[in-house]
C-alpha cells in the first residue's frame, strides 16, 4: 500500500513540475541562509560563514538530483527535460539545425522512396489467403524446338526454360497434381477493344482457368467469380477489376449483368473483384477475367491453342494443398510433363518456384537497379551520420565550456550523454518527418522513372507500415550514428581539462573531425565515381544512332482484327487508313509497320540462301519487320541499292524482300544480294533493294539482320502499329489520328500513341533513372562533404584565433594563414580520396553489367569525382581562410 | 548510481527514524531545524551532509508519516514546516521496537563473542 501511495505521489508530481521546483530551491537557499546566520553569530566571518555552509551541506547539484529522482518519474521527467533543453539548443543555433533537419530529410526521404519501390516491386505479397502456398510453374529443357512461345525463354548454357505451357498440357497437369496442389493456368491477352457505356478503348485482360479464382483463394466484393464447381460459368461472363467498377460505373451495384463489348461480343459483368487484388502479373495493368470457355470470342482465327501442344502460351500457377511438399509436386508434375513434351524438348523437367507474389517478370528485371540505389542511399546517410556528427562534435566543442562547468558542478555523465542522443534523436525525427512528406512526392516519380512514362508502375507505392517502420529505422539508427560520438565525448569530458587553458581545449574533437571528414569524402567519391560511370552510360546511350530518326514521328496501334476482321479486310483496313492519314494536315508521310522499332519487340525467324552454305541451320536466323510502301520514306532509313516496297508488290505478284547491309555483311558478303533469294517457312522472297542499317527492338542493341517485307505480301493476324511523320509535334496530332482511324472503323480503339522519341527514351528509362538518381544523391553527399569541410574549417579557426592572432603579430602574411588552412582542408580530402579508390575500383566491377560505352574503371571518370572532390576541400576550405587571413591580431587578442 | 542508492536506503533507515522522532519531540520544524536538532543529538558524531535530509524527507512524506506546509519562520521567512502525521507516530512506535531488538540481537551476540573468547 505504502508503494502505491508513494508511485501516486510521484506521478502527481509530473504537474506542476515548475512550482515545485522553484519550492524545491527556495528550501534549500533558506536552509544554507540560516546556516550562514548562525555562523555568523557564532563569531566567523562572512566568507567563513558561507564556507562552511556550502560544505555542511554537501554537493547541492547532487541533493538536487537525487531529490529529483525520488519526487517524480525520473523516466517521464528527464526525458521531457532533455527534449525541452534540446529544443531549446537546437533553436539557438538555427543554422546548424537547418542544415542538419534538410540533410536528414532528404536522406531518409530517398530512402523511404527508394525502400517504398522496393517494397512494392520486391517484397510484397499477392493480397490472398496464405500466399506463402503459392507456386509459379516453370519449364526446363535442352534442345528446345517450341514452334510457338508466348515469351523470351531464358537461355543459359544449353538449358532453356520459360513460363509458358500449352493448353492440354495445363489439363494433364492439373490433373497430375491433385491431392498434392491445385494448379491453375492464365493467358495474358493484350490489346483487346473494349466498348462500355459509349466508350471505345483498348485494354488489357486475363483469360483464366475455371479453378483460378479458386486457386488462389480470391473473394469478389460483388457478385460472383467463375468457379471449376459452378457448372455453367458461361463463355461470356466477366469478371472486372475493382478499378473499373470504379472508373467505368462508378460503383453501381447495378454493374452486374450489365453488358461490356469486348473485341466485339457482348460479356455480362458477373463480379467485381477487391481493390487489394492487383492480379497475378506484377506492374501490369489487367483489367478483365475472362473464362477459357470463352475462347471464340478472342481467338476467331482456327489456331488450334487450346487442342494442340504446339502452341506454348498459357502461364501456371500452384497452390500446395496443406501438408504437400514442393519434392512431391515436382516428381508427379515432371512425370506428366516428360510424357507430352519429348517432342519439344529433351531432358523436360517443370520447376516449382516461389509464388507469393505472383509471376513477376519485373522482379528479376529492377531487382538489381533497385538494389544499388538503396545502397547509394545508404552511403547518402553514412555521409549525412558522419556530416551530422562532424558538426555535433564541433558544436559540442564550442559548448564544452558549458558542459564542463556542468560536470564541475555536479551533474553526471549520464544525463550529458542521454541530452546528446535526445537532441540527435530530436533532429532525426523531425527530419525523418520531412523526408516522409519528401517519399510520398518521391516514389510516384521513382516509380515514373522506373517505368519511363507517367503513369508509373502499376503497382501499389503506399506508405504501409512496412515503409513506415524503415524510415523510423532508418531514423533512429541515424540518429545513433550521428549522435553517439558527440555523446560519448560528453560522457568522457574532463571539467579540468576542459575548463584549463583555451588553447588546449579541444584537440581530440579536431582529430574524430578530422576523421569524420576523410570517411564523407572518401564515400562522396564513391557515390560520384558510381554516378559519374552512369551518367557517361547514359550520355552514351543518348548519342547512339538508331539509324532513323525519331524526331517528329508518332506511332500508334490498331488491332482490326480484334474486331473481327480477317486476312483480306486488314489488308485493305491498312491500305485505307495509310491513305486516310496521309491526308491529314500536318502528316508529311505515314507507312504502316508491324510494330513500332524499338519498343522491344521482335520476330526472329530461320531462313535460307538457296544455293549458300550458311551455317548450322538452327545459327541461320534474321530479324524479319512487315512494313508498308513508305516505311523507309517515312522513318529516313535511306536505301543504299535497289527500290523500295510498291503498291504493286502484292498477294499475286513475285514476292519481294529489304534486306539490311548488316545481313549483306553476315551472309552475303563480296555479292550481289539483289536478285538473290531468301527462303523463308518454305517461300522463296526475292531480294529488290538493301537498306542502311537500323536498330530494331532497342537502341541499346547492336543492329540485327533484317529483312524487311510488305504487308502486302503476308497475312497479317496480330497488330499492326503505323508511323507518322509529322511536321508538328507529333503527339499534337493524337486527335486528328483517333479520328482517321474512327472515320474507317468507329469500333476499332487506338492504342499505344506515343512519340518515337519517346519509346527510344523508354529503352533507356532504366539507365536514365539510375543516372539521375545517382547523380542526385551525389551532388547531395557532395554538398554534405561541402559543408563539412566547412564546418570543421571553420571551427578549427575559431578554436586557433589567439594562435593564428600571434603569429599575424609576429609577422605572418595573411596569404599563408589562409594558405594554410586550405591546405589542411586539401590533404585531409586527400586522405578520404586515397581511401576511396580502392573501393570504387572494387565497386565499380558491380556496374559492370549495367553500363554501355564505358568501362568500370574509367580513369576519366574517376578523375573528375577526385577534381570535384577537390573542389569540395578549396570551396569548404576557402571561406575559413580568408576569416583567418582577415584576423585583426589586436581584436583577436583582446578577445582572450 | 546503484551504490549511491544503496548508500541513501541505508541511511534511510536510520535517518528517517531520527527525523520522525525529532517532529514527534519538537512539533512542526523546517528543514534546517531539524538539521540542527539531529547534530545535537548525535553530537556531531553523524558525519552526515545536511542536503542528504531533503531526499529523506521527501521520501517519508511520500510514504504518509509527515506532512508539510509552507509558513513563516522566526524571522518572518517563507519555510516549509514538516509536522508528523498518525501513522508518522505509529511507525516510530514499530521501528523502535525492532531497533531495540535488532540492538539487543546484537549485543547478545557481542555478548557471547566475548564470553567465548
Amino acid at each position: 500500500v505504502t508503494e502505491l501511495r508513494i508511485w501516486a505521489s510521484r506521478l502527481g508530481a509530473l504537474f506542476h513540475r515548475g512550482r515545485r521546483e522553484r519550492e524545491l530551491r527556495e528550501e534549500l537557499r533558506l536552509h544554507l541562509e540560516m546556516q550562514v546566520e548562525d555562523n555568523l553569530q557564532q563569531g566567523m566571518s562572512p566568507e567563513e560563514a558561507r564556507f562552511d555552509a556550502m560544505r555542511k551541506f554537501g554537493p547541492i547539484e547532487q541533493v538536487k538530483e537525487e531529490y529529483r529522482d525520488r519526487r517524480g518519474v525520473p523516466v517521464i521527467e528527464n526525458g521531457l527535460r532533455d527534449l525541452r533543453h534540446s529544443t531549446r539548443v537546437l533553436r539557438r543555433a538555427p543554422g546548424f539545425t537547418l542544415v542538419a533537419i534538410a540533410t536528414l530529410a532528404v536522406g531518409i526521404g530517398a530512402g523511404t522512396s527508394v525502400f517504398s519501390v522496393v517494397n512494392a516491386v520486391l517484397l510484397s505479397s499477392l493480397a490472398v489467403p496464405n500466399p506463402q502456398d503459392l507456386r509459379v510453374l516453370q519449364w526446363t529443357g535442352t534442345e528446345g524446338r517450341i514452334p510457338s512461345l508466348a515469351e523470351q525463354a531464358v537461355v543459359s548454357g544449353p538449358r532453356v526454360s520459360a513460363y509458358s505451357f500449352p493448353y492440354p498440357l495445363f489439363t494433364s497437369l492439373r490433373d497430375a497434381a491433385q491431392n498434392v496442389a491445385d494448379v491453375f493456368g492464365f493467358i495474358p491477352i493484350d490489346g483487346v477493344a473494349v466498348r462500355a457505356r459509349g466508350d471505345v478503348f483498348a485494354a488489357d485482360g486475363v483469360m483464366v482457368s475455371d479453378n483460378f479464382f479458386e486457386g488462389l483463394g480470391v473473394q469478389p466484393v460483388l457478385g460472383r467469380l467463375p468457379a471449376a464447381s459452378g457448372g455453367d460459368h458461361g463463355a461470356t461472363s466477366v469478371v472486372i477489376t475493382h478499378e473499373w467498377w470504379e472508373r467505368l460505373f462508378a460503383r453501381e451495384p447495378g454493374v452486374l449483368g450489365q453488358a461490356i463489348i469486348l473485341n466485339g461480343s457482348a460479356f455480362e459483368v458477373i463480379g467485381v473483384l477487391p481493390s487489394s487484388f492487383a492480379g497475378v502479373l506484377p506492374g501490369e495493368r489487367r483489367e478483365f477475367y475472362v473464362s477459357t470457355s470463352s475462347r471464340p470470342q478472342f481467338f476467331r482465327e482456327p489456331f488450334q491453342t487450346f487442342t494442340s501442344n504446339r502452341h506454348w502460351w498459357v502461364r501456371l500457377m500452384a497452390r500446395l494443398r496443406p501438408g504437400s511438399r514442393d519434392a512431391a509436386l515436382v516428381a508427379r508434375l515432371t512425370a506428366a510433363f516428360a510424357a507430352q513434351a519429348g517432342e519439344f524438348l529433351k531432358d523436360p523437367e517443370v520447376l516449382v518456384l516461389p509464388g507469393r507474389a505472383g509471376l513477376g517478370v519485373d522482379r528479376e528485371h529492377y531487382a538489381r537497379p533497385l538494389l544499388l540505389m538503396l545502397v547509394a542511399v545508404g552511403l547518402v546517410m553514412l555521409v549525412a551520420c558522419a556530416n551530422l556528427a562532424g558538426l555535433a562534435m564541433a558544436r559540442g566543442a564550442a559548448r564544452q565550456h558549458e558542459l564542463a562547468v556542468r560536470v564541475a558542478i555536479g551533474a553526471g555523465r549520464w544525463p550529458l550523454v542521454r541530452q546528446a542522443l535526445v537532441e540527435s534523436l530530436l533532429l532525426a525525427l523531425s527530419g525523418g518527418s520531412l523526408g516522409l512528406l519528401l517519399a510520398i512526392w518521391g516514389r510516384t516519380a521513382i516509380s515514373r522513372l522506373l517505368a519511363g512514362s507517367e503513369n508509373g508502375l502499376h503497382y501499389d507505392l503506399s506508405l504501409d507500415l512496412r515503409v513506415l517502420a524503415f524510415s523510423l529505422a532508418l531514423a533512429l539508427v541515424t540518429a545513433l550514428l550521428a549522435g553517439l560520438l558527440p555523446a560519448l565525448r560528453a560522457g568522457q569530458l574532463d571539467p579540468l581539462d576542459a575548463l584549463q587553458s583555451r588553447g588546449a581545449r579541444g584537440k581530440r574533437q579536431v582529430r574524430i573531425g578530422k576523421a569524420l571528414i576523410v570517411a564523407q569524402v572518401g564515400l562522396s567519391l564513391v557515390l560520384l565515381a558510381g554516378a559519374g560511370l552512369y551518367l557517361r552510360s547514359l550520355a552514351h546511350l543518348r548519342g547512339l544512332d538508331p539509324g532513323f530518326r525519331t524526331d517528329d514521328i508518332l506511332t500508334f496501334e490498331v488491332n482490326p482484327a480484334s474486331v473481327g476482321y480477317q486476312d483480306a479486310q486488314i489488308t485493305a483496313f491498312i491500305e485505307r487508313l495509310q491513305d486516310a492519314l496521309a491526308t491529314v494536315p500536318g502528316v508529311e508521310s505515314a507507312s504502316f509497320v508491324q510494330y513500332p522499332l524499338l519498343d522491344d519487340k521482335r520476330w526472329s525467324v530461320g531462313f535460307a540462301v538457296p544455293g549458300h552454305d550458311l551455317g548450322p541451320p538452327a545459327e541461320v536466323r534474321t530479324h524479319r519487320l512487315l512494313v508498308g510502301e513508305r516505311f523507309f520514306e517515312t522513318m529516313g532509313i535511306p536505301l543504299v541499292s535497289g527500290r523500295a516496297f510498291r503498291t504493286d508488290d502484292t498477294v499475286d505478284s513475285p514476292k519481294v524482300a529489304v534486306v539490311n547491309e548488316a545481313f549483306v555483311r553476315k551472309y552475303l558478303p563480296g555479292q550481289n544480294p539483289l536478285g538473290q533469294v531468301v527462303k523463308i517457312f518454305g517461300v522463296d522472297w526475292q531480294v529488290v533493294g538493301i537498306s542502311r542499317d537500323a536498330k530494331y527492338e532497342n537502341v541499346k542493341t547492336r543492329v540485327p539482320e533484317t529483312v524487311y517485307n510488305s504487308f502486302r505480301q503476308y497475312p497479317i493476324r496480330v497488330r499492326s502499329a503505323f508511323v507518322v511523320r509529322t511536321a508538328v509535334l507529333p503527339l499534337a496530332l493524337s486527335d486528328a489520328v483517333r479520328k482517321a482511324v474512327a472515320a474507317i472503323d468507329p469500333a476499332i480503339p487506338v492504342v499505344h500513341l506515343a512519340s518515337q522519341t519517346r519509346l527510344r527514351d523508354a529503352n533507356i528509362s532504366r539507365e536514365r533513372l539510375l543516372a539521375s538518381l545517382c547523380g542526385a544523391l551525389a551532388g547531395l553527399s557532395w554538398l554534405l562533404s561541402c559543408i563539412g569541410v566547412h564546418g570543421l574549417m571553420a571551427y578549427q579557426v575559431a578554436r586557433r584565433g589567439h594562435e593564428i592572432a600571434i603569429r599575424m603579430a609576429i609577422g605572418a602574411k595573411a596569404r599563408e594563414i589562409a594558405g594554410g588552412i586550405v591546405r589542411d582542408a586539401l590533404l585531409l580530402s586527400l586522405f578520404g580520396i586515397g581511401l576511396g579508390i580502392p573501393v570504387v575500383l572494387a565497386m565499380s566491377r558491380l556496374l559492370e553489367s549495367q553500363l554501355f560505352g564505358v568501362k568500370p574503371h574509367d580513369p576519366a571518370t574517376l578523375a573528375l569525382a577526385i577534381a570535384a572532390l577537390l573542389a569540395v576541400a578549396l570551396l569548404g576550405g576557402w571561406v575559413p581562410a580568408r576569416r583567418a587571413a582577415r584576423v585583426s591580431p589586436l581584436t583577436a587578442l583582446r578577445i582572450e | 548510481m546503484a551504490a549511491r542508492r544503496d548508500k541513501s536506503d541505508v541511511l534511510h533507515g536510520t535517518l528517517g527514524l531520527m527525523v520522525l522522532r525529532t517532529l514527534e519531540t519538537l512539533g512542526p520544524l523546517h528543514g534546517y531545524g531539524i538539521a540542527r536538532r539531529i547534530e545535537q543529538i548525535s553530537e556531531d558524531a553523524l558525519a552526515l551532509n545536511q542536503g542528504t535530509l531533503y531526499p529523506a524527507l521527501l521520501r517519508l512524506e511520500q510514504q504518509g508519516f509527515i506532512s508539510s506546509r509552507w509558513g513563516a519562520s522566526t524571522n518572518n521567512r517563507r519555510a516549509r514546516f514538516y509536522s508528523i502525521t498518525r501513522a508518522g507516530q505509529r511507525r516510530i512506535a514499530t521501528e523502535a521496537s525492532e531497533w531495540e531488538r535488532a540492538a539487543a540481537i546484537v549485543s547478545r551476540f557481542l555478548g557471547a563473542i566475548e564470553e567465548g573468547s
